[in-house]
């Protein structure tokens, strides 16, 4: 019953209202993805993830983490990787299922030097000259007296419109105060004594949170992170230079190897921030959807002489750069022509892209690069390797409406958004399937996303057709009636990039990801 | 060509009409014994006077009739551009002999290009009319609208930048100075 119904809806909201896209695929979830984005990676999304916290003692809480500033090579300095002080960074949560935000907690920025604003200053032969770096000493978690530069944060809840509802600030619970610091990036251990140092001085940017019209508090950090992401990012883009088809299952397939992973010596920049479920839920069903975005003002004037407080002038509307929410639409689904207008673009929109979804193109090229190889491998003469079954309601269901009984909210709108159900208890970080639901393990990817679960070779699998075959639903092996075996020749193949990822390459604690590689040895 | 939700699903549809066969009963004959066998002839086509649009603007659905000795019914239409890429969309509306056709440019461009309407019985008669639209530009001073954008607040919609073709300002930082306060 539960599939019949599903499939209608999915038929009902697919070719026609079905919004957007599906995630699938792969690559490098959404690092510099679109061409005018890549022209402000201060801005540019990477990753958002969305689970049901499973640190202990977290039950009931939320995580939400939305990654900027794509392949940070940890040596960047000196100026390493600041946000933007002129942007505004937003986490939005659909609670009932409009596909409209519901709640927007708002990230803005300033970034000061030391000194008032005028930076460390040495006396050079009875001048007082500001110095040239970012830092100039030691640093570390009781002492920052010797760090020229610093960032800080308000975080502000809007309910309801993000930009004509009602907002109040986020309370620091220790103080009462607004304004929230963010660690400088992990330079090295010189400046920071060790990496252990380095984690100490980033917790104290740690902080228990009052959230207006919340009766629990929550928990929010900024700061640099390892790169939670792996892919095998350059090889996936040279004409996907490999066979990504697990080298254990078919010759000449790609073996998992954390070598893989290409993005494995970058950093990230995340704004974490988790919040009770009973804050995020509404009068919905416990589903809740929620994307993360930024915005800079229309316009902005450079400043012919600037300083280091006014390089330019931003003013105007807030208007929309970069969007994200599933691993990897915008990057490998959306066309070329769109994907700017995607990162424009809102939830409840979403469906002027719903050709992209439906009729996708990727397992197209992936049929042209490889149909050749799998026949001469396998002896088969499939004349096409591409899913059949247009328009793709599979995916639509998959990436656009959430599954029935799991991550559905009680009112469909087809759209592109991060669904969790917020009722279905946490796995324990060693527990959890990587493989998320279709692993057996209800709390992971597509319910949400934690850091663990492989999300590329997911995707790479959805998108040619792994829902047409069987699936385990609390262990039976279940066919959704979405499409037939016949329709994906190759299906039920195991996709996947070669780059493993799992619940241990994480902490177990907020914010889950890991402490910056170091800047003087990566 | 930047794609725009009318057009993504537009494109479709017009293609669709371009070709649409309208179905009705066609003309009787009268007459009795051996009556001469009618002559056919070509499709009739209102004419389509000139049109001139802003860029970035489609015209109006602009009217226009469709009559055969075979009846309108019988009648296939196609459109066609003398620059597709001035003129890309165009799309046929209505039914019967009573037809539409709503012309939309290119995304910034400007011109004047001819728009033919072909209608084709099913004897394969066919008669076609033309007219030319002009698509002019619409400038604005990127200073002038610079200052109007900053004017908005935070929580506004943004100003629009499809529409107009933009003009480069005097090479002047006064231009923008009391901005910069």
């Amino acid at each position: 019953m539960t599939v019949k119904l599903h499939r209608a809806a999915a038929l009902t909201t697919g070719a026609a209202l079905a919004a957007a896209l599906l995630p699938p695929t792969t690559f490098a979830s959404s690092h510099r993805e679109a061409p005018a984005i890549t022209r402000m990676p201060a801005v540019d999304s990477t990753d958002f993830y969305m689970f049901n916290s499973y640190e202990s003692g977290r039950d009931g809480y939320v995580t939400m983490l939305a990654d900027y500033l794509p392949l940070q090579d940890p040596y960047g300095g000196p100026n390493y990787f600041a946000l933007d002080p002129s942007a505004l960074y937003e986490i939005h949560v659909d609670s009932d299922g409009d596909a409209k935000e519901d709640l927007t907690f708002q990230f803005r920025f300033t970034n000061r030097l030391a000194n008032s604003n005028q930076g460390i200053k040495l006396g050079i032969g009875g001048s007082q000259v500001a110095v040239p770096f970012k830092n100039v000493g030691p640093v570390s978690a009781s002492d920052s007296s010797l760090l020229n530069f610093s960032e800080s944060y308000t975080l502000t809840l809007v309910r309801g419109d993000r930009r004509k509802g009602q907002s109040s600030a986020v309370m620091n619970t220790a103080d009462g105060g607004t304004v929230f610091g963010k660690p400088y990036d992990f330079i090295g251990t010189k400046t920071f004594g060790s990496v252990q140092g380095y984690q100490s001085y980033a917790s104290k940017f740690l902080y228990n949170v009052n959230i207006p019209g919340c009766d629990k508090p929550g928990r929010v950090f900024v700061g640099q992170r390892k790169e939670p992401f792996a892919v095998n990012l350059g090889r996936i883009f040279d004409l996907v230079n490999i066979v990504p088809v697990d080298g254990t299952a078919f010759p000449g397939g790609i073996m998992q190897d954390p070598a893989n992973n290409q993005i494995a010596d970058k950093n990230i920049t995340t704004l974490a921030l988790e919040v009770h479920s009973s804050c995020l839920k509404g009068t919905g069903n416990g589903v809740i959807g929620a994307w993360t975005s930024a915005s800079l003002r229309q316009a902005r004037i450079l400043n012919p002489r600037p300083t280091f407080s006014k390089p330019d002038v931003s003013g105007g509307a807030w208007t929309q750069v970069s969007r994200l929410s599933a691993p990897l639409v915008n990057e490998v689904v959306i066309g070329i022509p769109d994907k700017d207008r995607f990162n424009s673009s809102q939830p409840k929109d979403d469906g002027q892209f719903a050709t992209y979804v439906t009729n996708p193109t990727l397992p197209a090229l992936l049929d042209v690069l490889f149909r050749g190889p799998v026949n001469s491998t396998l002896g088969t003469s499939f004349t096409n390797i591409a899913p059949s079954n247009l328009p793709r309601n599979d995916l639509v269901t998959a990436f656009l409406t959430g599954f029935p009984g799991v991550n559905q909210q009680s009112k469909v709108t087809a759209s592109e958004m991060m669904r969790l159900n917020t009722g279905i208890a946490a796995t324990p970080a060693a527990q959890q399937s990587t493989f998320g639901v279709a692993g057996g393990d209800l709390a992971g990817f597509p319910n949400g996303r934690r850091p663990g679960d492989d999300a590329v070779d997911l995707a790479l699998r959805v998108v040619m057709g792994r829902l047409c075959y069987p699936i385990p639903v609390n262990g039976t092996q279940t066919d959704l009636g979405l499409c037939k075996p016949s329709d994906a020749p190759v299906g039920n193949a195991p996709f996947t990039d070669g780059a493993p990822i799992t619940a241990q390459d994480f902490d177990t604690t907020f914010p889950y990801l890991r402490t910056p590689l170091s800047g003087e040895s990566n | 060509m930047k794609l725009n939700s009318k057009s993504r699903w537009g494109a479709p549809l017009a293609l669709l009409a371009t070709s649409a066969l309208v179905t009705g009963c066609g003309g009787g004959g009268s007459g009795s014994g051996a009556a001469p066998v009618p002559q056919n002839t070509a499709p009739v086509l209102s004419p389509l006077v000139a049109q001139t649009v802003n860029q970035d603007t489609p015209t109006p659905a602009l009217a226009f009739t469709v009559s055969d000795d075979g009846g309108a019914g019988a009648v296939t239409l196609t459109t066609s551009s003398s620059d597709a890429t001035l003129l890309p969309g165009l799309v046929l509306g209505g039914s019967g002999g009573t037809r539409t056709l709503t012309v939309t440019p290119g995304e910034d461009a400007t011109g004047t290009a001819n728009v033919t309407v072909t209608a084709m019985d099913a004897q394969g008669k066919s008669s076609a009319i033309s007219f030319p639209v002009t698509v002019t530009a619409v400038s604005q001073s990127i200073a002038s609208y610079t200052n109007t954008a900053f004017a908005l607040m935070e929580g506004d919609t943004p100003v629009p930048v499809r529409g107009f073709t933009f003009v480069q300002d005097a090479d002047d930082d006064a231009t923008f100075a009391p901005l910069l306060q």
